[in-house]
């Protein structure tokens, strides 16, 4: 069928395939949500399953984004008009001084593909620049990284300045990367930790409730 | 018991596979040094008198068994075009990868003495040599070309060239061997030994496949070169190393320090030609208690002197830059408690 070869297309990381699936599929006249969801969408999860398994590691999900992205880009301009209001809106990024980005990546991947608005602000992030994008932004989620023990304190300082800046209630933080847990979490007030990329798409899901 | 050797003589030992008076013990106490010498990480790393000051200051404090020139991984990839921003309290963050510049073709092989923070490791290593060569080991942290190729890149192309476009990695793997083998020249001839880092090829990033194409066969070239001298290599891969244990011994390293990896395991598959370094988890010397700390390290060198070639206690990684020396006093007295071969 269609949608599962789109799928496939994905977990064989092909993007070639992926594009001109999604535009076939799109000419059979097929729902662009179904698109997204069972193809598109189904394919990216199995490829963090299989990631989370030790199948693949991080240059094939870094491949296997791509393809989703190049369906992705094709639809998403048909179904943004109709049915697929973004879920909630997501900041992203590494705390300052640290530049261990690839994990921050895979995060992303996985929550812009479940349907996200997804900002991206880097790696090595002033912490400044989390508060600011915050009030500018208003997400409904602030999703940090830290892989250092030396910066992990520093989420610590965002969570600070956005309650200094009346911010913190509006939004919920959830924080990952090697260094911290649970505890940690509690410790500097943070919403909720995930230990890896599909636990943050299901933070993600449980915190905004959708 | 009593120590009867110098770190020299007990590392000495350990590498003619003769048994030392106790296990060689080297948490990989590196820019945590800039710490106890209660200096400005950025002085640290940009200045070689500092940077050796600073190693002597820690040898001081804790009296473990080597000393470890190292700030980051990109010192290579900087001094082949990549630029790099000096925080004054953080390690240096990689601004622009030189092939984000220029294409592989034009960027030169660096001049270890002369170029962006090469000598500052030079320096380090002489000044360490001038204070406590005779006594103690000098190590040279050397990042092997498959990292240093992914911070002459930005890591996301890196890593999809490693799969779409093979032959360009291989360039790029190429330049960077030659210039791992040009700085470890001036390394040797300074006086230190060179230790081959290669993180970005555990398995925590890339697939045993990826580690068995693109990097093991640089880290083996490397080793190889240096073989010539005569010296022990110890090739340090921290992550995850479990799924490339069997593939390490091709390496041809005389030493090899590990990360995540279940040190049995480890020993059992690799200890008939290596000596293991390792691996306590990072984390936990930051942030367990100094009881937790004493009761875990002696569970692991119990286990880590049973390795047939040898074993060096260590931490699977540096020691994170905060850790409280308490806690690095107590791995150290931890092993000093149980690491003994000689009765
Ligand atoms: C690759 C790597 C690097 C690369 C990073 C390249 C890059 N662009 O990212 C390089 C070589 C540059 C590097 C440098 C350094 N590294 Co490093 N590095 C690693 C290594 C081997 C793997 C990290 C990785 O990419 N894993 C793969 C990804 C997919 O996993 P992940 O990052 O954990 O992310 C997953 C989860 O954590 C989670 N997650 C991540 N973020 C978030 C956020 C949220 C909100 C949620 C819910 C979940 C989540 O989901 C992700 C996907 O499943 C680790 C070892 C380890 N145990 O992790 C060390 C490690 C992180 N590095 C370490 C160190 C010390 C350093 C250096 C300081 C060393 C040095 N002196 O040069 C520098 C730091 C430079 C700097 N200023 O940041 C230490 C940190 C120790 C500590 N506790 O502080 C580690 C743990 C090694 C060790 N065992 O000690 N490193």
């Amino acid at each position: 069928m269609d949608l599962d070869k789109i799928k496939e297309a994905i977990i064989e990381l092909n993007d070639r395939d992926t594009k001109e699936l999604v535009a076939n599929a799109l000419k059979k006249n097929i729902d662009p949500q179904e698109i997204l969801e069972k193809g598109l969408i189904a394919g990216i999860k199995e490829v963090g399953n299989l990631f989370t398994r030790k199948e693949y590691f991080v240059p094939e999900v870094l491949l296997a984004s791509e393809a989703f992205y190049s369906g992705f880009n094709m639809i998403s301009p048909l179904i943004k008009s109709q049915i697929l209001k973004k879920k909630a809106k997501i900041v992203i990024g590494v705390v300052g001084g640290d530049i261990h980005d690839i994990g921050k990546n895979i995060v992303k991947v996985l929550v812009e593909a479940s349907g996200y608005d997804i900002i991206d602000l880097g790696k090595d992030v002033a912490t400044e620049k989390f508060i600011n994008t915050v009030a500018r932004e208003k997400p409904n989620v602030l999703a940090l990284s830290s892989l250092l023990t030396t910066t992990m304190m520093r989420m610590n300082d965002i969570i600070k300045g956005l309650e200094q800046r009346k911010l913190r209630s509006n939004i919920k933080v959830i924080i990952g990367g090697a260094p911290v847990n649970q505890d940690f979490a509690k410790k500097i007030k943070a919403d909720a930790y995930g230990k890896d990329a599909a636990d943050a798409v299901r933070l993600i899901e449980k915190i905004t409730g959708a | 018991m009593r120590e009867t050797l110098t770190p020299r003589e007990r590392f000495g030992l350990l590498v003619i596979d003769e048994k030392p008076d106790r296990c060689n013990i080297i948490p990989l106490v590196t820019s945590h040094a800039a710490e106890i010498a209660r200096m400005k990480l950025k002085k640290y790393y940009t200045n070689g008198e500092a940077m050796a000051r600073a190693q002597i200051a820690a040898i001081e404090e804790y009296g473990h068994d080597a000393i470890s020139i190292f700030s980051e991984v990109g010192i290579i990839a900087e001094a082949m075009g990549s630029d790099f921003d000096y925080p004054d309290d953080d390690l240096p963050v990689i601004k622009r990868p030189a092939l984000t510049k220029k294409n592989i073709e034009d960027i030169k092989i660096p001049v270890p003495k002369r170029d962006k923070r090469l000598p500052v490791y030079l320096e380090a290593i002489g000044y360490a040599y001038q204070s406590l060569g005779d006594k103690v080991p000098i190590l040279a942290y050397v990042p092997a070309p498959f990292t240093t190729g992914m911070m002459l890149s930005d890591p996301k192309t890196f890593l999809i060239q490693t799969i779409r476009d093979p032959d360009h990695i291989k360039k790029i793997m190429e330049k960077s061997l030659q210039a791992a083998i040009e700085f470890c020249y001036d390394i040797i001839d300074a006086g230190a030994l060179p230790i081959i880092v290669d993180p970005l090829a555990s398995s925590s990033v890339v697939s045993p496949k990826a580690y068995k194409n693109f990097a093991l066969p640089y880290e083996r070239a490397l080793i190889d070169f240096l073989h010539r001298y005569d010296l022990d290599i110890i090739l340090h891969i921290c992550g995850n190393t479990e799924p490339i244990l069997d593939l390490l011994l091709e390496t041809g390293a005389d030493l090899v320090s590990l990360d995540q990896v279940d040190l049995s395991l480890a020993i059992e598959k690799l200890s008939k030609r290596m000596r293991i370094i390792g691996n306590f988890d990072t984390s936990k010397i930051a942030f367990s208690s100094p009881e937790e700390i004493m009761e875990e390290v002696k569970n692991m060198v119990k286990r880590g002197i049973k390795s047939k070639k040898g074993y060096i206690a260590s931490t699977g990684c540096e020691v994170p830059i905060k850790t409280p020396p308490e806690n690095v006093r107590t791995f150290i007295n931890a092993a000093k408690e149980v690491g003994w071969y000689w009765e």
